[in-house]
């Protein structure tokens, strides 16, 4: 018994090394110094730790594309939180165009993303959009509105009807119906989807690289953009990265119970 | 008589019909108005776009001489069909899904089952679960990084784990013979946690009595899998299937950061070759073609899943 139960820890502890492993070592890279980075045998633990990269990083172009992603990323959040939620609603409770109208919602999000950024990115041109916030965030809302919808749309069909039927009774309008009673009762799947719209216009990656040149490039973009530029800074570049983590770690753990929901679009409970 | 009425119930009928529109909309004007703004921005974010690509995908286009652009009619279509490179390019996306998505599927009901069993009759919840869960949330372009910094030839800890065991140093994605299967090593990596996750899910929300029931009868854990998990999953798997099958068939990001296709073409998916055509070769109206192509592909499977989902409700709750 106690063997079987000792071997179970091990195999946890394999499986959660394989899985963590990789991330860990992008965490030391970006805190050894340079030369430790270059040294054969790799160092598994290094033997100091320093944060001098980090401001390194910050003062290059990380700074900046943190800002960028912080201002792009609210905005689309708040946007399709909002709309996620209206909409979703009205899929919930109305019923509005079936099946194919919430599917074809749903559609847009599944398309090859290189197909839409050909034609996006030509018309925004024609706009003289490049390069500006607007034009990442509205493509952003790509990605996360559908997603939003469906989420919303999922939580609203387990909220109960009854108590908004007995409001309707007691003559309340269908407005505060939704503001009311239902968003109340939604509002853990309300900061859920926000949460997730956060990280998916967070990890964005083709349509900010496509739509950007310099000055509203987002982190993942100005990640890719380091190596060619700095050939092996690999600690600066990591660094960089390891900023982007940060609110994917705050999702990791708050949103646990929720993950499976946010990954399947409402599909999985 | 009958021959003179007949018009006038069609009439009737064709009067009826708006007025039962005008009904319809004032019972759903209120979800109308609540989904009006999504609606209108996905039109013109997706819908108009497209359209827009169709009619750019008719020109031979070279996107830094964007008036000296000929008509050319569905010739680009014809060369992305008769293009070797495309179809190179679509042999390496089916050879990439079908290996990492069989993989990724196996080894995360594999974890699913297992974390199941060990989660089962106790309270305290698992606190190294998020550890896992960290590759599928990260961005795609740090997950290419990541890999990179761990496929180092020289100086990375992967070639040094290797040597400590025997084997000798691996090129990696700097070899054409290991490129591929490097970049399907990372894909199982950040989206096994995704499979196992979904699949716990799913299993922990099946009546716990049927597991005591087969264990009592002393059923193996391959006839729990294959009598009770896998047939009561189905809905599950479907779904999980699908939606791996959908974003496999667009990777890119990790592509474009760990081997940009390289070395030669062995690791270009056809959305990269698609991205290369229209903003490297600045072919735009030939990559319009291909990725309408590509489009058509996803919309096929899509359509053939929206009847599944439909018929089965798989989407309803």
């Amino acid at each position: 018994m106690l063997a079987r139960q000792s071997a179970r820890y091990v195999a946890i502890a394999i499986v959660v090394v394989v899985f963590f492993f990789p991330i860990y070592w992008m965490l030391i890279t970006s805190m050894k110094p340079q030369e430790e980075v270059l040294y054969y045998p790799p160092t598994f633990v290094p033997p100091e730790f320093t944060f001098r990269y980090y401001a390194e990083a910050f003062d290059f172009r990380g700074g900046t594309a943190l800002i960028n992603s912080l201002i792009v990323t609210s905005i689309v959040t708040v946007i399709s939180t909002v709309l996620g939620t209206l909409g979703g609603y009205a899929f919930a409770r109305y019923k509005v165009g079936g099946f194919h109208l919430p599917f074809w919602i749903l559609s847009t999000r599944m398309m090859p993303q290189v197909a839409a950024i050909i034609p996006l990115f030509l018309l925004m041109q024609q706009f003289g959009m490049i390069d500006r916030y607007g034009a990442v965030i509205a493509v952003h809302l790509i990605v996360t509105l559908p997603f939003a919808i469906w989420m919303m749309r999922s939580f609203f069909l387990e909220t109960p009807v009854e108590l908004e039927e007995a409001a309707l009774m007691d003559g309340a309008s269908k407005w505060q119906l939704l503001m009311k009673i239902a968003v109340p009762l939604a509002a853990p799947g309300i900061a859920m989807t926000a949460l997730f719209s956060f990280v998916f216009s967070w990890n964005e990656f083709l349509f900010a690289l496509v739509l950007t040149r310099r000055v509203a490039t987002t982190l993942p973009v100005v990640i890719s953009g380091l190596y060619s530029q700095h050939g092996v800074l690999w600690p600066v570049m990591t660094a960089v990265a390891a900023m982007g983590l940060i609110p994917i770690f705050i999702l990791a753990v708050v949103a646990q119970r929720y993950l499976v929901r946010g990954l399947t679009l409402g599909a999985i409970k | 008589m009958n021959a003179a009425r007949a018009p006038i119930v069609e009439v009737a009928a064709s009067l009826a019909e708006p007025s039962g529109f005008k009904a319809w909309c004032r019972a759903n004007s209120f979800a109308l108005v609540l989904l009006a703004p999504t609606v209108l921005i996905l039109l013109a974010l997706t819908i108009f776009p497209l359209i827009y690509s169709v009619y750019i995908s008719l020109f031979d286009y070279y996107l830094p001489r964007p008036h000296r652009r000929a008509f050319v009619g569905l010739e680009n279509y014809g060369a992305v069909l008769t293009d070797a490179r495309f179809w190179a390019s679509m042999r390496i996306t089916g050879i990439f899904m079908f290996f990492s998505i069989s993989i990724q599927f196996i080894l995360g009901m594999a974890l699913a089952v297992f974390f199941f069993d060990e989660f089962r009759g106790r309270s305290a919840k698992a606190v190294y679960l998020p550890l896992i869960l960290v590759p599928m949330m990260i961005a795609p372009v740090v997950v290419g990084y990541v890999w990179r910094l761990l496929y180092q030839v020289e100086f990375g800890p992967l070639n040094y784990m290797l040597l400590q065991i025997g084997i000798s140093r691996l090129e990696f994605t700097a070899s054409a013979g290991t490129a591929l299967l490097s970049i399907i090593v990372a894909d199982i990596w950040q989206w096994t946690p995704f499979v196992t996750l979904v699949m716990l899910a799913g299993l922990v929300a099946l009546p716990q009595e049927l597991f005591e029931v087969t264990e009592m009868d002393g059923a193996s854990t391959w006839q729990r899998l294959r009598y009770v998990m896998l047939p009561l999953l189905s809905r599950v798997i479907a779904i999980v299937l699908l939606i791996r099958l959908l974003d496999s068939f667009r990777e890119l990001d990790k592509i474009f950061i760990m081997t940009q296709g390289g070395p030669g073409t062995v690791t270009e998916t056809v959305s990269y070759y698609a991205f290369l055509t229209g903003f490297k070769f600045f072919r735009i109206g030939y990559a319009a073609a291909m990725s309408l192509l590509l489009l058509a592909v996803t919309a096929i499977i899509c359509t053939g899943i929206a009847k599944v989902l439909h018929k089965e409700q798989i989407f309803e709750r």
